[in-house]
C-alpha cells in the first residue's frame, strides 16, 4: 500500500470502446506525525541492533567503585547506575530487550489472533457465536495480573513475559479481525467463490485475509507500542527481564530508592519508553491514515 | 423450455415471501423481473441458482434443462454454477477482489472448472476482453479493480460470467449501480451476447425501461407474486393488472417502441403508500389497499386471466386498454 490516490480513470461513453489509460498518482506527503515516528523508531532499532555487536561496556559487567557518576562523567556518558553498570549501555541492551519480546509477542499474538478471526468469521452460526464471544472473554480478562500468575507459574523472565503479552493480545486482534472479514465474507465475489466451488479455506486466505491485511498492519504496529509498555510494566514488577538482562523496566524500579540524589537514572529509562512507545504509536496512527480502508476503497471508483 | 420454475415457494420464519404458480424462460429467451424493492424478484432470481438467504426455505420445483435443481446441495450446484447458469449482480465493485489483479480473477472460472494450461487460459480471457470491448490486453490483466471505472469493473464481471458459456445468465440490476451513460452500453452489450450464444437471460430490474430495452417477455411482481406477465411491448402498450398500469405511470424513462414517451403530457403518478415491510402484505390480492380500483372480490386470491400470446394477469377487476393512461387517485 503506498500514499497514492489515483484518479478516477476516464468516463466511457455510451457503448464506445473503453480505453484503459495509466492513471497519475496523485502523491499526498506523509504526515509529519508519521515522520517523527518513523524517526523515533528507527533511533530505537538502530540502538537495539547496534547493541547487538557493540556497547560501550559490557551491559553485565559491574564495577562497583565506579557507582552512581553522574551524567557527564567522561566515558560514562550518562553516569552508572547503582552497581556501576554504564546507563548508555543499559539502554542500549534495553532496547533490545524491549524489541525483542515485542517482535515476538506482537508476531505470534497478530499470527494466532488472526486465524482465530478468520475462523470464527468463517464459522457456522454456533461456532462463530462461541468464538466471538470467546474473543469478547479474553478481551475482559486482566493482562497484568494473568502476567503476574503465569510469572509465578512458570518463573519470571522473558519468556513469561512474551507469553503473557500473546494471550493478553490475541483475542483483541481476534476481535478486530472478525468484523472486517464478515463484512468481506458478505461481499458478492466471495460468494461468488463459494459459489463455484473455492473451499472456505482458500476463501479466507486469498480473499479475506488481503483485505483485511491494512487493518491487521495497523493494529500490530499499535501493539508494538503497547508490548513495549507492558515488558517495562512487567519489569518493573519484576516478572519481566531478570538480571543481568537489561531492561528499561528494571532500570526504572532500581532507580526509586535513590529519586533524591540521582534523578537522572530514572528519567533517562522513562524517556526511552515514552520514545520508543510514542514512536511506535505514532507510526501506527500514521499508518492508518495511509492505509484508510475508506480512502482506498474510494479510490478510482467513479 | 431452459427453466421451469413451478409452485415455487420461498419461506423465512414462516413467512411465505415469493410464491410463484409458474414461470419459465426459453432456449435464447431474454424475460425481464420486474418490481419494487421488497416485491421478491432478487429472491425468486437468487432461489434459481440456490443463493437464497440461509434462512430460507423453498418448496415447490426448479427445474433447469429438465433437471430438477429446487434443493441441490452447494456441492452438486458447482458445476451448475458458471458452468450452465452464470450471475452478474448490481455493484461491480463488490464482485471483484480490491487485492488481485483483473487477470488472474477472469482466470478462476476456467481453472476451477477446466483442464486448460496456462497459456490457453490467458488465450481465453483476452478474447473475453476483447468480446466485452474492453482494451488494454495484457496490460488490463495485470491491473487492480479500483483502476477501472465502474462500467469497465461491469465488462469485466460480464466477461468473467459468460467465460463459460452458460445457457442461463442472471442479472439481477446489472446497471443500477452505473452512470446513465454507462448504463446503455452495458445493456447492449448483455443483448448481444444472449443472441450470438444463443444465451437466456433473466434480467432484474426495478426500471421497466431497462426491461423494455432488453427483454422481450416481462414478469411483473409485486408482494412475491407475479401480477402479469407477457411480451415486454403487450404489457407495456396494454397493462391489465392496475398495479402494471400504476407502474408504467411512474416511469418517467418508459418510452413506446416508436420511441416516444409512453406516458405523455400528464404528470408522472406515483403509487400511493409503500410497500409492506416482509409479511405485511394483505390477503388476496397483495396490492389491495394501494390500489385506487378495490372491489370487493379483491380480498380473494386472484384468478389468472390468460389473454393470449402469453399475456396474463391476476387482476380482479384489471384496466381495460382504453383507461391506459388514466391517472389512479
Amino acid at each position: 500500500m503506498s500514499s497514492t490516490d489515483p484518479q478516477p480513470p476516464e468516463l466511457e461513453q455510451g457503448s464506445e470502446v473503453d480505453g484503459w489509460k495509466p492513471v497519475e498518482p496523485n502523491r499526498t506527503r506523509a504526515p509529519i506525525t508519521l515522520i517523527l515516528g518513523i524517526t523515533l523508531v528507527g533511533v530505537v532499532v538502530l540502538l537495539a541492533l547496534v547493541s547487538v555487536f557493540w556497547t560501550p561496556y559490557d551491559p553485565s559487567a559491574l564495577s562497583i567503585p565506579d557507582r552512581y557518576l553522574p551524567v557527564g562523567t567522561p566515558g560514562y556518558l550518562l553516569g552508572t547506575t547503582r552497581l556501576g553498570r554504564d546507563v548508555v549501555t543499559q539502554i542500549m541492551a534495553g532496547a533490545r530487550t524491549a524489541l525483542l519480546v515485542s517482535i515476538l509477542s506482537t508476531t505470534a499474538a497478530v499470527g494466532l489472533g488472526t486465524v482465530w478471526g478468520l475462523a470464527a468469521a468463517g464459522a457456522r452460526p454456533r461456532a462463530q457465536r462461541v468464538l466471538t464471544q470467546a474473543t469478547d472473554v479474553g478481551v475482559a480478562l486482566p493482562g497484568i495480573l494473568i502476567a503476574l500468575v503465569l510469572a509465578t507459574a512458570i518463573g519470571a523472565g522473558n519468556t513469561a513475559a512474551v507469553i503473557a503479552i500473546v494471550g493478553w493480545f490475541v483475542p483483541i486482534v481476534a476481535r478486530v479481525t472478525i468484523g472486517p472479514a464478515k463484512q468481506i465474507l458478505a461481499l458478492d465475489y466471495v460468494e461468488a467463490a463459494f459459489a463455484y466451488g473455492r473451499t472456505k479455506w482458500y476463501v479466507l486466505r486469498r480473499h479475506v485475509l488481503p483485505n483485511v491485511a491494512p487493518v491487521l498492519i495497523v493494529q500490530a504496529s499499535l501493539m508494538f507500542a503497547a508490548a513495549i509498555l507492558i515488558e517495562s510494566t512487567l519489569s518493573f514488577l519484576g516478572v519481566g527481564a531478570q538480571p543481568p538482562t537489561a531492561s528499561w523496566g528494571r532500570m526504572l524500579k532500581e532507580s526509586q530508592t535513590v529519586l533524591d540524589f540521582a534523578p537522572s537514572l530514572m528519567l533517562i529509562p522513562g524517556l526511552a519508553i515514552m520514545g520508543a512507545v510514542l514512536g511506535f504509536n505514532l507510526l501506527g496512527d500514521g499508518l492508518r491514515t495511509v492505509l484508510d480502508p475508506k480512502q482506498s476503497a474510494n479510490r478510482g471508483a467513479p | 423450455m431452459i427453466l421451469d420454475i413451478a409452485d415455487l415457494s420461498v419461506k423465512i420464519g414462516g413467512i411465505e415471501i415469493v410464491h410463484i404458480d409458474e414461470l419459465s424462460i426459453g432456449p435464447g429467451e431474454r424475460l425481464g423481473l420486474v418490481g419494487e424493492s421488497g416485491s421478491g424478484k432478487t429472491m425468486t432470481a437468487m432461489s434459481v441458482i440456490g443463493l437464497q438467504p440461509r434462512e430460507a426455505v423453498l418448496t415447490g420445483s426448479i427445474s433447469f434443462g429438465g433437471r430438477e435443481i429446487l434443493g441441490l446441495d452447494d456441492k452438486s450446484m458447482s458445476p451448475l454454477r458458471s458452468e450452465e447458469i452464470a450471475v452478474i449482480f448490481q455493484d461491480p465493485s463488490r464482485a471483484l477482489n480490491p487485492t488481485m489483479r483483473i487477470g488472474k480473477q477472469m482466470a478462476e472460472p476456467f481453472r476451477i472448472h477446466t483442464d486448460l494450461s496456462r497459456s490457453a487460459i490467458k488465450e481465453r480471457v483476452l478474447g473475453l476482453l476483447d468480446r466485452v470491448q474492453l482494451s488494454g490486453g495484457e496490460d488490463l490483466l495485470r491491473r487492480y479493480p479500483h483502476q477501472l471505472s465502474g462500467g469497465q469493473q461491469q465488462r469485466v464481471v460480464i466477461a468473467t460470467s459468460v467465460a463459460l458459456n452458460p445457457k442461463l445468465l442472471i442479472a439481477d440490476e446489472p446497471t443500477t449501480a452505473l452512470d446513465a451513460t454507462v448504463q446503455e452500453g452495458i445493456l447492449a452489450l448483455l443483448l448481444e451476447l444472449s443472441k450470438e450464444r444463443d444465451m437466456s437471460l433473466l434480467f432484474v430490474s426495478h426500471d421497466l425501461g431497462v426491461i423494455r430495452a432488453s427483454s422481450e417477455r416481462v414478469a411483473v411482481m409485486y408482494g412475491g407474486r407475479i401480477v402479469e406477465v407477457g411480451p415486454t411491448d403487450d404489457v407495456v402498450r396494454r397493462p391489465y393488472h392496475r398495479y402494471t398500469k400504476a407502474l408504467i405511470a411512474a416511469s418517467p424513462s418508459l418510452t413506446d417502441s416508436d420511441g416516444k414517451p409512453a406516458v405523455r403530457g400528464e404528470r408522472l403518478s406515483a403509487i400511493p403508500g409503500s410497500v409492506p415491510p416482509m409479511g405485511g402484505f394483505p390477503d388476496g390480492c397483495p396490492f389491495r389497499g394501494r390500489c385506487g380500483y378495490e372491489i370487493s372480490t379483491c380480498s380473494d386470491d386472484p384468478p389468472s386471466t390468460v389473454l393470449g400470446n402469453g399475456h396474463q394477469h391476476s387482476c380482479w377487476n384489471p384496466a381495460t386498454p382504453g383507461e391506459l393512461h388514466a391517472t389512479s387517485d
